[in-house]
């Protein structure tokens, strides 16, 4: 049974976190600011910490520093503010995840559900040559899989061309007639938008808020790529 | 050091020192230059005593010739002659070459130790007058004979040649005294040099003490002025340099002829006082520039400089009392006969010119110079007055700045003008300041409440999806939890539209402006959308040209846009119609456009539809903030584009233009 540690100082916050996290069958501890979080850290074994930025006694970021000082557990940041540079902020200095209050309950539990699982299930990486892999997305090429976060998923034909073309340049940017050339092995039509309803699909299947994905990026006006991972 | 040099009896202890070194530099110099002038550091003992006598035998024939004697000469009596060691005799040498003795002063037999000749020429004028020249050595005597004797004015000139003579030196004379200094001055002349060097030095040095120390009293932290100190400088100058120079002049007096120790002891003292009064004058000067430097200590003090500021006051009063009638004069005249006044003075001032000068054409001439130029100084001044207020102006009308005219040399209306234009410009920048910071201010507020309701509003949204789980039994229940749920959503919306709207129009949104191909945003928005308008019934249909349209923009930016203008036409559309995408090219510019057919009838002007938030327009509909277009354009402003609206019956048309690279 993996135990969560959930701090925030909004009391009825906790309470509904706390409900949902043990209707999916996980252990629970609360604390209500970041000094409390890292002493329970300190006293007890936890496999995920969910934490509001906005704290009094010490917020979210400082605690976040004092926590990765001592350990490398998962950290999904809770945020009212939204502001890309606390995402950024967050991200920089040790979250592994981030969501936006008022967050969505499912979204919540699915992305504890994915780092959970990347984080006490992968974290040693029996990782197969013949695999690439980039953050929580694993693709082999020789049985033509596709996991995400050690689940299958399934993929059309073209999806997993584009998926492993993307995967193999990682952190490049390439223009939608440049993936069409590519996976197509032809040349694109005018104003055709096959590759960007393909990208849209993949997303749908490999991210867990396709409108904020983690991975499959639009750089708008320019082209896709795949994020490089950690 | 510091205790010394505020001790009164150390000062009292230098000055005597500071007078006693200076009249050994003094002295011991003194002998040097004796010393080297009849050539002690040259000379053997017995040359230069005999070389110093005969300087004392010619001194004595000097001391008894008499250019107005007529005929020759001085009677020795015997009396004088036992006190004296000079003896001489005259001759008259004739032109026959024979000479004649004249006058006899040695005796037959009397011993001598020393010889000189000295020569002069008795002549007369024409009218009986006498002449006499003297006393030469034997070769300008003969040059000088010559001449006369080759001038016609003389006649019966006749040449003397006087022996002179020292006896061995046995009466107290003046012969003997010199030889007796003469002797000490040569015994002394190599410890002189190191005496007036070790004196000077040491003189040097005390006097530097006595400087530094010049205005430090003990008790007191701040220099202190004495009476003296006190007194006007250039009185004090009088005073010290009168003082002064009569010292000098009794020492030297009686120092030139120093042929007695006595003498040499009154030109010591001489000495001294004048050396204790100039150290007093430069300790005091000292002392008064360490109080207030130069213009305050010294020149403040001074006599003159009263007397400069009692006559400067009552001219600048003479020049107030003027300039104040005239400017009286010329308040009272109205303001549009001022130049004209000005105008009748000039032309007053030209006849008077003309008439006073009116026979010196000349004159005429220059004085019209002199006031033309005048003129043309007063328009020049005129000129860069106005060029000042000007440049201010557009300062204040380019940058918004403040301008800050230097109105010191400006005059009158010129720097009313410019006071009250400096005045405007502050007002503007104040108001410009001000807008500013409420619009920070108000966006900084709406992020801050924005962050304050989502708290509340998770709590809301979690609660009403647990009580949804929990499954009520009633009907209505679940009825009204959709509702709870739907309208939290809504809320979640209308806040990050708020905070969104309020920072694109405020300008605090950073904005990264990179190269974008507005084809491959184009192909991606459809991407995005294609399925979503498929499901409700909408068909897009997108149309781009061949060459590829670059602009300048921030991708983030960018697609907030397009996602508003799409979502828009998914809301609004009118299901089973087709909308259009299209992007081309007019001139420099790229073009985007969205056309779709309206749902409802669009009873709004386009104004209205971009502004109907901040109007609290009552024709709002209830899905979504009705922010989406305003965010749109305040992004596309942002970005230095620009976006259109325009409808025309059912259809809605959005414009986005911008300049193409």
């Amino acid at each position: 049974m993996y135990r969560v540690l959930i701090c925030d100082d909004e009391k009825d916050i906790v309470s509904a976190l706390k409900i949902y996290l043990e209707s999916d069958g996980y252990e629970t501890l609360c604390a209500y600011n970041g000094k409390e979080a890292i002493e329970l850290l300190r006293e007890n074994e936890v496999h995920l910490v969910l934490m509001d930025i906005m704290m009094p006694e010490m917020d979210g970021i400082s605690a976040m520093v004092k926590i990765r000082e001592e350990s490398n557990v998962p950290v999904i940041l809770l945020t009212a503010k939204g502001e890309d540079t606390d995402k950024i902020l967050g991200l920089n200095v040790g979250a592994d995840d981030y969501v936006t209050k008022p967050f969505n309950p499912v979204e919540l539990q699915a992305r504890v559900r994915s780092q959970l699982r990347r984080y006490m299930l992968l974290g040693g990486g029996n990782v197969r040559e013949t695999s690439v892999n980039i953050g929580g997305i694993s693709l082999d090429d020789k049985s033509k899989e596709v996991t995400l976060d050690g689940e299958r998923v399934n993929l059309t034909p073209r999806e997993y061309d584009i998926l492993k073309f993307l995967m193999s340049h990682p952190g490049d940017v390439f223009s939608p007639s440049e993936i069409y050339r590519e996976v197509w092995k032809d040349e694109p039509f005018g104003s055709d938008s096959t590759v960007a309803v393909h990208i849209r699909h993949l997303r749908e299947k490999l991210e867990i808020n396709p409108a904020e994905p983690r991975y499959i990026k639009a750089v708008w006006g320019q082209g896709y790529k795949i994020e490089r991972g950690k | 050091m510091k205790k010394l040099k505020s001790s009164l009896c150390a000062k009292i202890i230098a000055i005597i020192l500071l007078c006693a070194t200076g009249v050994l530099v003094m002295l011991s110099s003194a002998v040097v230059v004796s010393a080297y002038e009849v050539g002690a550091y040259n000379k053997s003992y017995t040359e230069y005593y005999n070389d110093t006598v005969e300087r004392a035998v010619r001194l004595e024939i000097h001391n008894n010739y008499n250019y107005d004697v007529n005929e020759i000469w001085y009677e020795y009596d015997n009396e004088t002659k036992q006190d004296s060691n000079f003896r001489y005799n005259v001759y008259e040498l004739q032109p026959s070459g024979r000479e004649k003795l004249v006058h006899e002063g040695l005796d037959k037999g009397e011993k001598t130790i020393c010889k000189t000749s000295l020569y002069y020429i008795h002549a007369k004028y024409k009218d009986g007058t006498n002449y006499s020249e003297g006393l030469f050595d034997k070769s300008s005597y003969f040059q000088i004979m010559e001449m006369m004797k080759g001038n016609k004015e003389f006649e019966n000139i006749r040449g003397f040649r006087i022996d002179g003579y020292a006896l061995p030196l046995v009466a107290n004379d003046r012969i003997y005294r010199v030889a007796m200094i003469s002797t000490e001055v040569y015994n002394l002349r190599y410890t002189a040099i190191i005496a007036a060097v070790i004196s000077f030095v040491v003189f040097i040095a005390i006097f530097c003490f006595l400087i530094s120390s010049a205005g430090h009293k003990k008790g007191e932290e701040e220099i202190y002025l004495t009476s003296i100190d006190r007194m006007p400088f250039d009185l004090l100058t009088l005073i010290v340099g009168g003082a002064g120079i009569c010292c000098i002049l009794f020492g030297f007096g009686w120092g030139v002829s120093s042929d007695r120790f006595e003498y040499i002891i009154i030109a010591g003292v001489g000495t001294a006082a004048a050396i204790f009064i100039a150290a007093l004058y430069c300790m005091s000067f000292a002392a008064r520039m360490k109080k207030g430097g130069f213009i305050n200590g010294v020149w403040k003090s001074c006599l003159l400089y009263k007397l400069w500021m009692w006559l400067w006051g009552w001219i600048k009063k003479g020049f107030k009392a003027c300039g104040k009638y005239i400017k009286l004069f010329f308040k009272y005249l109205p303001a549009s006969i001022r130049p004209m006044a000005v105008a009748v003075a000039l032309i007053i001032l030209d006849f008077l010119i003309l008439c006073f000068n009116s026979y010196e054409f000349d004159n005429q001439i220059v004085w019209l110079v002199i006031s033309r130029i005048l003129l043309l100084g007063g328009i020049l001044y005129l000129l860069t007055c106005f060029k000042k207020i000007n440049e201010g102006m557009k300062k204040v009308t380019e940058n918004g700045e403040s301008c800050d005219i230097n109105t010191k040399y400006l005059f009158g209306p010129l720097k009313e003008q410019a006071e009250n234009l400096s005045n405007i410009s502050d007002g503007i920048k104040n108001a410009v300041e001000e807008k500013m910071k409420s619009e920070r201010f108000r966006t900084e507020l709406i992020t801050n409440v924005s962050h304050d309701i989502k708290t509340p509003l998770t709590s809301i949204v979690n609660y009403v999806d647990l009580m949804e789980k929990e499954e009520p039994e009633n009907e209505k229940m679940k009825e009204y939890l959709e509702v709870l749920s739907r309208q939290s959503a809504r809320l979640k919306k209308l806040i990050d539209d708020l905070v969104e709207a309020s920072k694109a129009s405020s300008g605090s949104l950073p904005v990264n402006l990179e190269k974008l191909e507005l084809g491959v945003l184009i192909q991606q928005t459809a991407g995005e959308y294609q399925e979503k308008m498929a499901e409700k019934g909408l068909e897009l249909i997108v149309t781009q040209p061949e060459e590829k349209l670059e602009i300048m923009a921030d991708g983030k930016h960018m697609w907030r846009i397009f996602d508003n203008l799409m979502n828009n036409i998914i809301k609004y559309a009118m299901p089973g119609t087709r909308v259009y995408l299209d992007l081309e090219k007019k001139n420099s510019n790229a073009l985007v456009s969205f056309r779709n057919i309206s749902n409802k009838r669009l009873n709004v002007s386009s104004e209205e539809l971009l502004e109907r938030f901040v109007r609290g327009d009552s024709s709002r509909n209830t899905e979504g903030s009705g922010l989406g277009l305003s965010i749109a354009q305040s992004l596309t402003t942002l970005q230095n584009g620009d976006m259109e609206l325009s409808i025309d019956g059912d259809l809605f048309k959005v414009t986005l233009k911008f300049k193409t690279i």
